[in-house]
């Protein structure tokens, strides 16, 4: 008994600790209404898994130290071969929890992201389009709407939903702006569509987790298989594109 | 010298079998001797050179035609370097080998760490050679994470654990084992022919188009691929048809339920990856569209079937880890392994679910969204019969005596670590998390910590518990302490920076990353030296033992299983006269109990 009530204690403090870690946890900039998602179901796990995490660190500590022998033990321990309700019950509970996660956050943040990210009615509601070209080693991005197209820089307009056409020429690659977290693969002779709405500006020289970033081992240059990104405001955008129209057709 | 003459006439036919294969190729199409299909006959006649070169002729292909077979029994440390049946030996060279391959892989996370200390490339050439490197390291691993407990503490103990005198086909055992060393040349060569940098996943269109390194990987894998097919089908035989008189299901050790299980996975998940690679190969080399979506072919398929083996694959390699670990914990905590039923029915579980998880791997793959709920779920659901393995073990420890050796250290810093890889496996299983995670180092960390932090650790825990059987000698406890300690702060402290870097936007398979990430690549890469330093004093320190170490009593650890029974090391045959078995193998505490009846002229 007196040994069950230290432990209890022991997992309180630990896990006190942990929640502070969990609710102090630094995480990267999220730049996309999508990224928010993927945090707080990142948060949440942290939340639910550090009582897990130092239950068993508890016991396995308290054993440690409570239950060590100075050299070969001279008698056994009391032979106690199961014991049906403490297994029954740590059953139970850890298929609670389990199932409780599928649920939350996994199935809710799922749907989230269909409806915002995924699913073909994000994909309508989205004004402005950005075809994906991956190759061996090099993005191409284009802006149908307008008619151009450049290589190895992304250029976003802030607050605006953005429909992502991926695709690959060559090799499976894969399309992945950290501060955005959600990242999807770009196949060889398919197109899959994601839907972004970028919601804070920034440049990938000033914020690193901003920049498209092969996520797939893709040869010898995946390493160097990245493209910088600019979220600008929507005049800024509007300047850039007529910049880039200029470019080209003086070309 | 006599010794070697087994090996040298294995490679002598090894070498005339490749010769003979692509020569033919060469002479029959024009195409050079290193061409792709100069390349795969050469291997496939070169494997069967190899294999009758280094004795299968004798004990075994001599029959085939009619001739009688010659056994011709080496003794001492010959036996080692040649086509021997006995189990016990068949395990220590699993055993070796495997800790070969580890260093060699060792070596090639040295050179990887090296090139990562910080930003820009500094140590290789080009980037395609990181990449070569990385996977080597790769393959090298899974190699040893598949097989090392599996073929070596499995071949040596189970015959041992249930009572038997050998494996159920000796012959086929010793064919098992000498399928690797073919493997791992082909895998050491493939730098010659241009390296292959698809990973050990190799996913096509990448592994049909890179250079023709990526056909020696594909039939090393299945070669070891038909090793485990094979290992598996005789642990199966041999679990279910030679245990001792006594020896019930509910009286298995729980290592060898947890090998009996896993072989059932090598046997039936195995030739799914086989059929994948080959589907590679033959895209590469007779052109058939498999993977092209030019030629109606789909790169997803090769991922469904690759992770149909690849997911039960690491159950393949982390359920004979608990199986080590539950095994060594009773006899040191004095008491029974707590929920011995439930433990056998969560490994059961476990091999059940794990061939309905795989598509997690391809939560980002572009495959259909309805896919994605039913694999997080039976992904988050496998975490159950998991749970019943910890149960086990902490039940087994609580109000125990607790008997602090290397092994049960060793014991309880695995189930430190495999309790952080699984926490972690929980932000991978979650789909919304994954979507972020997947391809990062926060997937390299988590794999690491059940990979090293749970099968390595098992498997250097149980290779201090049995060191003492196998090789009839004592390791010194106090340098085992160290090592232990060393191995556990310097494996902390490489792998934990990988959770952090992963967040922050780390992809994985990279030769070189943005400066903001070389903090934790520096802290990385300097305990990595210090954890690689740890295995060259486990490796002299086990040498040493082994060669002077204080001759071991027959049951060191005061352990009921019947491999304890019979002298260290025991002899050929195992037991003077077969046990007949009686009892509970972890009747700790209960008075006048014994597991079985050994004869009189066996043990203490």
């Amino acid at each position: 008994m007196k040994d069950a009530l230290s432990v209890l204690l022991l997992w309180l403090i630990l896990t006190v600790l942990g929640e502070i870690l969990a609710l102090r946890l630094p995480l990267p900039p999220a730049m996309a209404e999508q990224a928010r998602v993927v945090d707080e179901a990142f948060r949440y796990l942290w939340i639910l898994g550090t009582p897990v995490f130092t239950f068993v660190l508890s016991i396995l500590l308290y054993s440690l130290l409570r239950f060590r022998t100075a050299g070969d033990p001279p008698e056994d321990g009391p032979p106690v071969f199961t014991h049906t309700p403490v297994a029954t019950t740590w059953l139970v509970i850890t298929a609670l929890l389990a199932l409780s996660l599928v649920i939350y956050p996994g199935r809710q943040g799922l749907q989230v992201l269909l409806e915002t990210s995924f699913l073909p009615g994000a994909a309508e509601k989205a004004a402005l389009i950005v075809q994906v070209q991956a190759e061996q080693w090099a993005w191409t991005f284009s802006y149908p709407q307008y008619g151009i197209q450049v290589k190895d820089r992304l250029v976003l307009p802030v607050g605006r939903p953005v429909r992502f056409e991926i695709t690959s020429k060559d090799v499976i690659h894969s399309f992945w702006i950290p501060a955005f977290r959600i990242k999807v693969d770009a196949v060889p002779g398919r197109t899959i569509t994601l839907v972004f709405t970028p919601d804070r500006l920034g440049r990938t020289e000033e914020e690193p987790t901003l920049r498209v970033q092969c996520a797939e081992l893709c040869g010898a240059g995946h390493t160097i298989m990245v493209a910088s990104v600019e979220v600008v405001l929507p005049e800024q955008f509007e300047q850039w594109i007529n910049q880039q129209r200029a470019k080209q057709t003086t070309k | 010298m006599r010794a070697f003459y087994p090996i040298f006439r294995g490679l002598l036919f090894g070498g005339i079998g490749y010769l003979l294969g692509s020569g033919l190729i060469t002479l029959s199409t024009g195409k050079e001797l290193t061409s792709e299909p100069a390349l795969v006959i050469g291997y496939v006649l070169g494997l069967i050179g190899w294999l009758l070169g280094v004795g299968l002729w004798e004990v075994w292909a001599r029959e085939w035609l009619g001739w009688p077979a010659h056994r011709e029994e080496a003794e001492g440390w010959a036996r080692y370097f040649r086509f021997t049946t006995d189990h016990k030996v068949i395990g220590v060279q699993y055993l070796v080998t495997f800790i070969g391959v580890l260093l060699v892989g060792g070596l090639l996370a040295m050179l990887m760490r090296s090139e990562l200390m910080q930003p820009g490339l500094q140590l290789f050439a080009g980037r395609a050679q990181y990449n070569t490197v990385m996977s080597l390291h790769g393959i090298f691993m899974i190699a040893v994470a598949v097989s090392a407990i599996i073929g070596g503490l499995g071949n040596y103990l189970v015959p041992l654990m249930i009572g038997a005198r050998d494996m159920a086909f000796p012959r086929l055992n010793a064919l098992s084992y000498w399928l690797v060393p073919p493997a791992a040349l082909a895998l050491l060569s493939t730098p010659l022919v241009g390296g292959f940098d698809s990973g050990w996943t190799a996913y096509p269109p990448l592994s049909v188009t890179n250079a023709p390194g990526q056909v020696l990987f594909n039939l090393a894998f299945m070669t070891v691929g038909l090793s485990s097919i094979l290992g598996g089908l005789n642990f199966l035989t041999t679990i279910i048809f030679l245990r001792a008189p006594g020896m019930t299901w509910s009286r298995l050790p729980i290592f060898v339920w947890s090998i009996f299980l896993t072989s059932i996975l090598s046997l039936i998940a195995t030739q799914f990856v086989a059929m994948a690679l080959l589907m590679v190969l033959l895209d590469r080399v007779v052109g058939t569209g498999f993977f092209n979506p030019a030629n109606g072919g789909d790169p997803l398929f090769y991922q469904h079937v690759f992770w149909f083996y690849s997911h039960p694959a690491v159950y393949i390699m982390i359920v004979p880890a608990f199986g080590v670990i539950l095994e060594i914990l009773p006899p040191f905590a004095r008491k029974p392994l707590f929920a011995y039923r439930w433990t056998v029915g969560g490994f059961m579980g476990i091999v059940g679910l794990s061939f309905i998880v795989w598509a997690h791997h391809m939560f980002t793959s572009g495959m259909p969204h309805f896919l994605h709920l039913p694999f997080m779920a039976t992904t988050e659901l496998i975490s159950v019969p998991t749970g019943l393995v910890f149960l086990a073990a902490l039940g087994t420890l609580w109000q125990s005596r607790l008997w602090l050796r290397t092994p049960m250290l060793i014991a309880m810093m695995f189930l430190f670590n495999f309790l952080i890889g699984g926490v972690t496996g929980i932000f991978l299983a979650d789909v919304p998390t994954d979507f972020h995670l997947q391809d990062t180092y926060f997937v390299v960390g988590h794999f690491h910590y059940t990979m090293i932090g749970g099968m390595l650790f098992a498997l250097i825990a149980g290779i201090y518990y049995w060191f003492p059987k196998i090789t009839g000698r004592m390791y010194d406890e106090r340098l085992g302490r160290i090592h232990s300690l060393w191995l556990f702060l310097a494996y902390h402290n490489t792998f934990l920076p990988m959770f952090w870097s992963g967040l922050y936007g780390m992809n994985r398979r990279i030769a070189d990353y943005l400066p903001y990430l070389s903090g934790p690549n520096m802290w990385s890469s300097i305990s990595a030296f210090i954890l690689g330093a740890s295995f060259a004093f486990f490796v002299v320190h086990l040498v040493y033992a082994w060669a002077r170490g204080p001759r071991a009593v027959a049951n060191p650890w005061r352990a009921r299983t019947l491999e304890w029974q019979t002298s260290s090391p025991p002899p050929v045959g195992n037991f003077p006269v077969l046990p007949r078995v009686v009892g509970d193998p972890y009747g700790y505490g209960v008075p006048g109990t014994a597991h079985a009846w050994v004869g009189a002229s066996s043990g203490e």
